[in-house]
């Protein structure tokens, strides 16, 4: 099936079966590996990306779905190698360990940047990050970089 | 896992969808936001034939204001109306569950409709819609069905959509001037299935109160619904009490039935002393 979409600003058009899930789109496909596949079930919020503006769990939607949409992936974040202000935040803070999950809440937390409702307080920031699941840091490092994020 | 093949139809118009969905008969599934149908089609515990994609059918999306009721399009996402402060003036305890409802990349995708069909136990939309005595419109080739949400939900992932049929449209109530609305759940991690949720509103006199999570379907609390017999502690106390008595609760490996009718009083008691006082 004949898909056409924007992934991180280049126009892309592909022929795709229906059943290939977007998360798999962007990497086997477009080689974007950035993009993480944890669950594939939309528990584990490691595979969220941003499509018309909007964090999704890519795991759950089908390539096809995403015809004729903008979709941005984290390679988008620094384009020329320097780390996004967010990303900046996250390594001074050690705010990943693995860093497996660290895409899926960047891009949460980036479309929300994008129309200015990023957490500002502890509990908004956990709320927030109820969607990713992180094993490794505890999830307060992470907590401080994005209040460190927003001011 | 990944999803078994399937061929994939995107209409543009409701009529078209129909079309679709009664050609294809039991092997067709429509799917709006994916977010309970795409998790069971990853671990093949479905394996629809067809998928009829409705995101994209103007006619589906949004709600407006009819009268002294609102009509809620099934394939409105639940970020848009969570984001919207008229709705929320207008259905305030659906504004309250829906921040409960799933993570913001959840909602983002999943719509009112699709929870409602899927009919998980403990969801907060089928939740609401008990408590307000939602009417549901459904429509297949042979025309359009209206049923009280009561009728509608069946049992647990159970719910009365026949094949090829095609749900539409919510209708709810439009909350009067001075209703009080509370919505409680406990869930183990923020945005997941509540353990256990309740949702009430009243106005003026009457009481509406459900309980979700518990049993299969939104048990209603009918002895909960005078508002004069409640306001003494004591009294209402007897009259949680009562009300749970016969109930035997839903037990999983994430809370045993005891702590399911314990955690059903506890809500129970926060949303009648929020409404009532």
């Amino acid at each position: 099936m004949k898909l056409a979409c924007t992934v991180n600003g280049e126009p892309v058009a592909a022929d795709v079966p229906p059943r290939l899930l977007l998360s798999d789109f962007l990497r086997h496909e477009l080689k974007l590996t950035g993009t993480n596949v944890g669950c594939e079930m939309g528990v584990c919020g490691a595979c969220t990306v941003i499509v018309d503006g909007e964090p999704v769990r890519s795991c759950l939607m089908f390539a096809v779905q995403a015809d004729g949409s903008t979709v941005r992936t984290i390679e988008s974040l620094a384009p020329d190698g320097r780390l996004a202000p967010l990303q900046d935040a996250f390594h001074r803070h050690h705010a990943l360990q693995c860093g497996f999950c660290t895409p899926g809440i960047l891009m949460t937390l980036i479309a929300l940047a994008d129309r200015g409702a990023l957490p500002r307080t502890e509990p908004e920031a956990r709320e927030v990050l109820s969607g990713n699941i992180c094993r490794c840091t505890g999830y307060q490092a992470i907590v401080d970089a994005i209040l460190e994020g927003t001011r | 896992m990944k999803p078994a093949a399937f061929e994939y139809f995107r209409p543009a118009s409701i009529d078209e969808a129909i079309d679709l969905l009664d050609r294809h008969g039991e092997e067709a599934r429509p799917i709006a936001g994916g977010q309970s149908l795409v998790p069971t089609m990853n671990l093949r515990l479905a394996t629809p034939a067809v998928l009829v994609d409705i995101s994209r059918i103007a006619a589906l999306q949004g709600w407006r204001r009819d009268g002294d009721v609102v009509r809620i399009g099934a394939a409105t996402r639940q970020a848009a109306l969570l984001g919207d402060s008229g709705f929320a003036a207008a259905v305030p305890l659906l504004a309250m569950a829906l921040t409960h409802v799933g993570h913001v990349q959840t909602r983002s995708r999943g719509t009112i409709g699709g929870s409602l069909v899927h009919g998980d136990p403990a969801a907060e939309i089928g939740l609401v819609a008990a408590t307000l005595d939602a009417e549901i419109v459904l429509r297949g080739a042979r025309g359009e069905r209206r049923l009280p949400v009561r009728d509608f939900q069946l049992g647990a992932l159970a719910t009365d959509v026949a094949a090829g049929e095609l749900l539409v449209e919510i209708i709810l109530p439009v909350a009067v001037a001075g209703t009080r609305c509370a919505f409680r759940e406990l869930a183990r991690r923020r945005g997941d299935f509540a353990l256990v949720a309740v949702a009430a509103q009243r106005t003026y006199d009457r009481l509406a109160v459900c309980i979700g999570g518990l049993e299969a379907v939104p048990r209603r609390c009918t002895g909960l619904s005078t508002r004069l017999a409640l306001e003494d502690l004591d009294a209402r106390a007897d009259a949680i009490g009562r009300e749970l008595a016969s109930v035997t609760p839903l037990a999983d490996l994430h809370a045993s039935g005891d702590y399911r009718r314990h955690l059903a009083a506890v809500l129970l008691e926060d949303c009648l002393r929020e409404v009532l006082t």
